[in-house]
């Protein structure tokens, strides 16, 4: 058997059993009203870290489970349908880092929950030869560490020292910081041009935007099979079937394509870069599309902050931003070549303005 | 999850690009009448001669038997070198009779068409819609009446493509009297020399002759045409429309990938200002779809077990697509585009592609399928 884009019997059992985890320790209520503040993002960090999930890709040498980018990503998408904090990510990618730098320790300490991480996203181009910059931290205000997702690489930095500066985030469920950050001061750091570091970063984040889709879908259709209006559920009416059955299909889309992109990195194919900013484009586009989607079929509780549906539209605008915008994936979804040499020669208007010229 | 080629595969890829790029026609196909049919069946004779026929049948019927994998390759590769699509006259005969006749076929039925199909001798058309029943099928009212060992056919059937230049064609009849919807419909052979057949071609809004209208006056059509079991024609339609979601479609998912490439290469080449940057992500975006449809329609084809309405959800998710490659193309185009002729057929596809959320099962109606027997919600109450 050479073409499977679903995940294997084992694989799936796995995902079920922390699926199910997720769901009963962290329902996404936890993330609005009075429960909002005792939530933290350590506490997610140490659960996961409980169950070996932050390792789930790393080899056995290393504190992990043994398996690979594969599951990780599927672990992913459940983070992702939960809405877990950004510091997962940050942590599991931390410790990508440090074991890419052969620092062991610190993937120890990582995996064991020992230290958590937040996202520090630097808000212009990153340049390892600056004073300092400036970012945003995400999720990082009581974490021990942040980790740098730049353009020019992948760094680990100390918060001990960072004079952080209260925002007021449009996500409420995560905290946001103001810092600057030295290049100097970074203990870790992975140049873009020698790790994979950042497509891995990418995968995982379109996994979450992926669980995202798939969460408001399943809300959407619930509702529309509970709610009734003139005397029938509203899903009956066409007018909301269609747009369920559009949720449905933005969800299948953007998995194929995940999978499809997860299986070219492992390998990896030749289009690898190509299948991912496929992927990462759509997962923006669907995830943003299904969230507001689902509010619409919520009607006025959809609205309300009561409703679990406008978290998801927060945080799919937060991601959408936290590795370069859509617009930047465009240009870069552009500049890929589809890698295919026997790809006809494309039949191009000729210039299409220069004759205006 | 795994996505590799075995080496076998592979070079049955290489085997199938050395002979395409040797054999395929230097010219585009023509879009409708007799050189349109000239056209098909030299090509598929073509194929046939060189052991290329029926790749997805089975070899008891003179088929290649071939895996997923390497019609998936066979398909990718016609597509990289510019071969034929597969949506041409001979589409339904290979792609919906050829099959159903496979599965619901008798003996001397499969023994009389289905080498002829194979070798390129015949074309087929369908004969499902009418003027009242079109998204509502199962309320067709074209009759045959039982007469001896004749059916005596009455009626008419609608957007029957390639009716005009058509041998046979499946055709989806009431043959019990006053018998509801689904029930008391037969599938029969009908040959379309039979007398009391008129076709009118209809012109389509691309200028294209491709389909017809069908009437039918007292034909009579003997009772050994009937495939499957009288009055048991729903089973065998549905059998049918089962098979419009074969590897076939996979080539014209493909030719809709490289359309999209060629926009991201146009727009590449245009000076970088406010309007190419819009245009620039509008044609990012496609290239994204583009490559979803694939993985979408590999995920939908090697699902195991196969999900019964996954089908619904490719043919929507191309359909669409297909419209905004398309639409993106004529915007690329500008006033240019007002010369039909000015981009090779770019102008033409843009036409035909209104006809995707169309045929085949509406948008609407493939949201309902996808909506009521993927999600479960509720049906909306009919009458």
């Amino acid at each position: 058997m050479s073409i499977s884009l679903d995940p294997s019997s084992e694989q799936q059992q796995i995902l079920a059993s922390v699926g199910r985890l997720l769901a009963e320790q962290f329902p996404v209520a936890r993330l609005r009203g009075e429960q909002a503040a005792k939530a933290t993002p350590a506490q997610s960090v140490v659960a996961l870290a409980g169950i070996g999930a932050l390792g789930l890709g790393l080899s056995e040498e290393l504190g992990g489970a043994g398996f690979g980018l594969t599951e990780d990503m599927l672990l992913f998408v459940e983070l992702g349908r939960q809405l877990m904090t950004p510091a997962v990510l940050a942590t599991v990618l931390a410790a990508r880092l440090a074991a890419e730098c052969g620092r062991q320790d610190v993937v120890r300490s990582l995996l064991a929950g020992q230290q958590v991480v937040g996202l520090a996203q630097p808000l212009g181009p990153w340049s390892s030869s600056a004073q300092e910059q400036m970012v945003h931290l995400v999720d990082g205000a009581n974490a021990e560490l942040a980790l740098l997702w730049s353009d020019a690489g992948m760094g680990l930095v100390s918060t001990s020292h960072l004079r952080l500066q209260t925002l007021s985030p449009m996500d409420r469920s995560v905290s946001l910081h103001r810092a600057m950050i030295e290049p100097a001061a970074l203990q870790l750091w992975r140049p873009a041009d020698q790790t994979r570091l950042q497509a891995q970063a990418q995968l995982l984040l379109s996994a979450q935007l992926l669980g995202m889709a798939q969460a408001c879908c399943d809300m959407a259709v619930a509702y529309a099979k509970l709610r009734s209006q003139f005397g029938r559920p509203i899903g009956s009416f066409q007018a909301i079937k269609h747009r369920c059955a559009d949720m449905a299909v933005r969800v299948e889309v953007l998995r194929a394509q995940l999978h499809l992109a997860t299986l070219a990195q492992t390998r990896p194919m030749a289009d690898a870069d190509f299948q991912l900013a496929a992927c990462r484009w759509l997962a923006v586009d669907h995830a943003l599309a299904n969230a507001r989607s689902n509010i619409q079929i919520h009607g006025g509780i959809g609205f309300a902050a009561e409703c679990d549906a406008h978290l998801y539209v927060l945080r799919a605008h937060l991601y959408d931003q936290l590795s370069g915008s859509r617009r930047a994936e465009g240009e870069c979804l552009l500049a890929q070549r589809w890698a295919d040499e026997n790809q006809p020669v494309p039949i191009a208007p000729p210039s299409l303005t220069r004759s205006k010229e | 999850m795994h996505f590799e080629f075995s080496p076998d595969d592979l070079a049955f890829a290489e085997q199938a690009r050395q002979w395409l790029r040797a054999n395929k026609p230097e010219q585009p196909p023509p879009h409708s009448g007799m050189p349109a049919r000239q056209f098909a069946l030299a090509w598929q004779s073509e194929l046939h001669r060189a052991g290329w026929a029926g790749l997805s049948w089975p070899k008891d019927y003179g088929g290649r038997g071939l895996s997923l994998e390497r019609q998936i390759l066979w398909h990718e590769e016609s597509v990289k070198v510019g071969a034929p699509s597969p949506l041409n006259p001979t589409f339904v005969s290979l792609n919906h009779a050829g099959p159903t006749l496979i599965a619901c076929g008798s003996e001397e039925q499969k023994a009389f068409h289905l080498p002829r199909i194979l070798a390129g001798e015949v074309i087929w058309c369908q004969g499902f819609s009418e003027p009242d029943s079109g998204s509502d099928l199962a309320s067709l009212k074209s009759s045959g009446r039982v007469e001896g060992d004749h059916l005596v056919v009455n009626g008419q059937k609608i957007w029957s493509s390639y009716a005009d230049i058509a041998d046979y064609q499946e055709l989806l009849i009431r043959t019990e009297p006053d018998s509801q919807r689904h029930k008391g419909l037969s599938w029969v052979i009908c040959d379309m020399k039979a007398p009391g057949i008129t076709v009118r071609p209809i012109e389509n809004m691309a200028g294209a002759h491709h389909f017809a209208q069908v009437f039918y006056d007292n034909v009579r059509i003997p009772l050994t045409q009937v495939v499957g079991a009288l009055h048991d024609g729903w089973n065998v339609a549905m059998t049918t429309l089962s098979f419009e979601r074969t590897t076939a479609a996979m080539a014209l998912q493909l030719e809709l990938s490289v359309k999209a490439e060629r926009l991201a290469q146009w727009v590449l080449a245009l000076p970088f200002d406010e309007r190419s940057a819009a245009w620039r992500q509008q044609v990012a975006g496609l290239r994204a779809q583009a490559a979803a449809l694939r993985a979408l329609t590999y995920q939908s084809l090697f699902r195991s077990p196969a999900t019964a309405f996954d089908g619904s959800m490719v043919r929507l998710y191309f359909a669409e697509l297909s419209q905004r490659v398309h639409g993106m193309a004529l915007e690329l185009m500008g006033p240019l585009g007002a010369d039909a002729q000015a981009f090779g057929s770019w102008t033409h596809d843009y036409l035909e592609s209104f006809s995707e959320t169309i045929a085949g099962g509406t948008a609407e109606i493939q949201r309902n399928i996808i909506g009521e027997r993927i999600l479960g919600l509720p049906r909306e109450s009919v009458r």
